[in-house]
């Protein structure tokens, strides 16, 4: 079974014709389950409105095809004590956890309650990260600031977004957090990146992601395909990390 | 198939697997690549670039038959016309690679304008690589953003002899096609094509004919792009143009075994 920690329903993905297209493929390569989020749009600081209409269409499309769609709520930590009360609506209706995206860096204080909210409900928390060289807006999390969160709740499970955009610098980041797992979503597939988390964090710590449809199964699968792995690690990082990271 | 755009050489940033002719031939051939066109790696940061085609040339060596050597040119750099002749004449290159971003000029520049002159006057392909890694993700010291493409249209329309890959686009870098739209000689990969339906999108914004397949190996895993193919809704005979028949064309001026 493959389990992808990481699409997104943009628009039109949520109009049936185009979820069909988007199953099609996800069957052609073999995708069982993708957690959603941060679906219609990629706008940056939704308001409260805008985030809980963002968690609406990954609500729907988990009621329309339950066995294929694991949702997560996207929440802006910006929009303060609102965020908790979208928590619970969302975890209720069937959520299994959190996507934190670029409204603030993950060391803020902001994200705490968030980050407390998911040690109550007992769910992981998925966090954009990306140390980008050339220079990066104050909200946007690198592996250093998602570091210090990890180690400020050693009880929450945080996933870290795009293994942190540079592998090298986030792999080495989070080596020794136990509570964190990374994901292998988002950029090329450059040769040997998913051999190197691997050896730094182990199989057991890394859940395979698309970012679908901003990259494609097609990119991202080599990445764990094209690895000089055995297949057992495969089976941990395509499935099976990811089931019980999701307490599935 | 035949893949534009592998590499052989070192990277100085990492160590890298594959790199080596058999190597990357061993690794191409899983997913069904026959012949790869290969540059040095070491070009791109050599200032000197002479001495890392010259590494390719002995390279390529017994491996000729399924290996199209590439010279890496930078045409900012005094004496590069002699470095070309060199790779023509000595070394049966097939065509040139650029890299602007890394050799400090500009696609509008009098000495690219020149190269292509040369090209033309030898009759070779020329690939422009904008860029070659995700430059979020580069060394802080050794950064390099991509190079822009203004410029590609009037070099397309001035040299229509020479046929122009540009190789390593994705969203943020593309040929802009109402530019390019009238001109024949253009030719895009689909390395570092990404997203839902990337290929197709590829062939939609620029047409079949103009969609080469190349993987960015050793840098790249050459899978990523033959997943692509297997994304996308080419027939049989549309994928055989992206991996043969295009790249034969595109190679054209010299010619490759057919």
């Amino acid at each position: 079974m493959i389990i992808d920690v990481h699409v997104h329903i943009l628009e039109p993905l949520n109009q049936p014709k185009h979820t069909r297209r988007l199953l099609d493929l996800a069957d052609r390569f073999g995708v069982d389950k993708m957690c959603i989020f941060l679906g219609k749009n990629l706008k940056r600081y939704k308001n409260a409105r805008e985030v809980r209409e963002t968690n609406d269409v990954a609500l729907d499309m988990m009621r329309r095809h339950p066995d294929r769609f694991i949702g997560f709520c996207f929440l802006n930590p910006r929009v303060g004590k609102k965020c908790l009360d979208e928590l619970r609506r969302c975890v209720g209706e069937g959520m299994r956890g959190i996507k934190l995206w670029t409204e603030c860096a993950c060391d803020n204080p902001l994200v705490f309650p968030i980050v407390e909210g998911a040690i109550d409900l007992n769910i992981p928390i998925l966090q954009h990260t990306w140390k980008i060289t050339g220079g990066q807006d104050a909200d946007h999390s690198d592996p250093d600031q998602f570091a210090r969160l990890a180690m400020k709740y050693p009880e929450a499970r945080l996933i870290m977004g795009h293994t942190g955009g540079n592998w090298a610098y986030g792999l080495r980041t989070v080596r020794h957090l136990p509570n964190v797992w990374v994901d292998t979503g988002g950029g090329n597939a450059f040769a040997g990146s998913v051999d190197l988390a691997c050896r730094e964090v182990g199989p057991h710590r890394v859940l395979f992601g698309s970012d679908v449809p901003v990259r494609s199964w097609a990119s991202q699968l080599a990445k764990v395909d094209g690895a000089d792995i055995p297949a057992s690690f495969r089976r941990m990082i395509m499935g099976s990390n990811a089931r019980g990271v999701l307490g599935l | 198939m035949i893949d534009v755009n592998a590499s052989l050489g070192d990277w100085p940033f990492e160590p890298l697997k594959n790199n080596s002719p058999a190597g990357l031939l061993r690794w191409l051939s899983i997913i069904g690549v026959r012949k790869a066109c290969v540059g040095a790696l070491e070009a791109v940061w050599y200032q000197d670039v002479q001495a890392a085609n010259r590494k390719l040339h002995r390279a390529v060596g017994k491996f000729r038959k399924r290996l199209i050597p590439l010279a890496v040119i930078n045409p900012n750099f005094p004496g590069w016309e002699d470095d070309l002749a060199e790779c023509v004449e000595d070394f049966s290159t097939a065509g040139v690679r650029l890299f602007p971003a890394y050799h400090g000029y500009t696609l509008k520049d009098a000495c690219c304008r020149e190269l292509f002159e040369h090209a033309g006057h030898y009759r070779l392909p020329v690939q422009i690589a904008p860029q070659i890694t995700d430059h979020r993700m580069q060394h802080p010291k050794a950064y390099v953003p991509p190079a822009s493409l203004d410029g590609l249209a009037e070099l397309l329309r001035e040299f229509p002899k020479v046929p122009t890959a540009v190789i390593n686009v994705n969203g943020h870098i593309l040929p802009d096609r109402s530019a390019v739209r009238k001109t024949k000689n253009l030719f895009v990969d689909i390395s570092w094509a990404d997203g839902t339906d990337c290929v197709d999108e590829f062939v939609r914004f620029y047409g079949l004919d103009r969609i080469l397949f190349g993987t960015n190996a050793p840098l790249m895993e050459p899978l990523s792009a033959a997943y692509k193919l297997k994304e996308s809704s080419l027939t049989r005979a549309q994928m055989k143009m992206v991996t043969q028949t295009n790249a034969m064309r595109f190679l054209a001026p010299k010619g490759v075994e057919r």
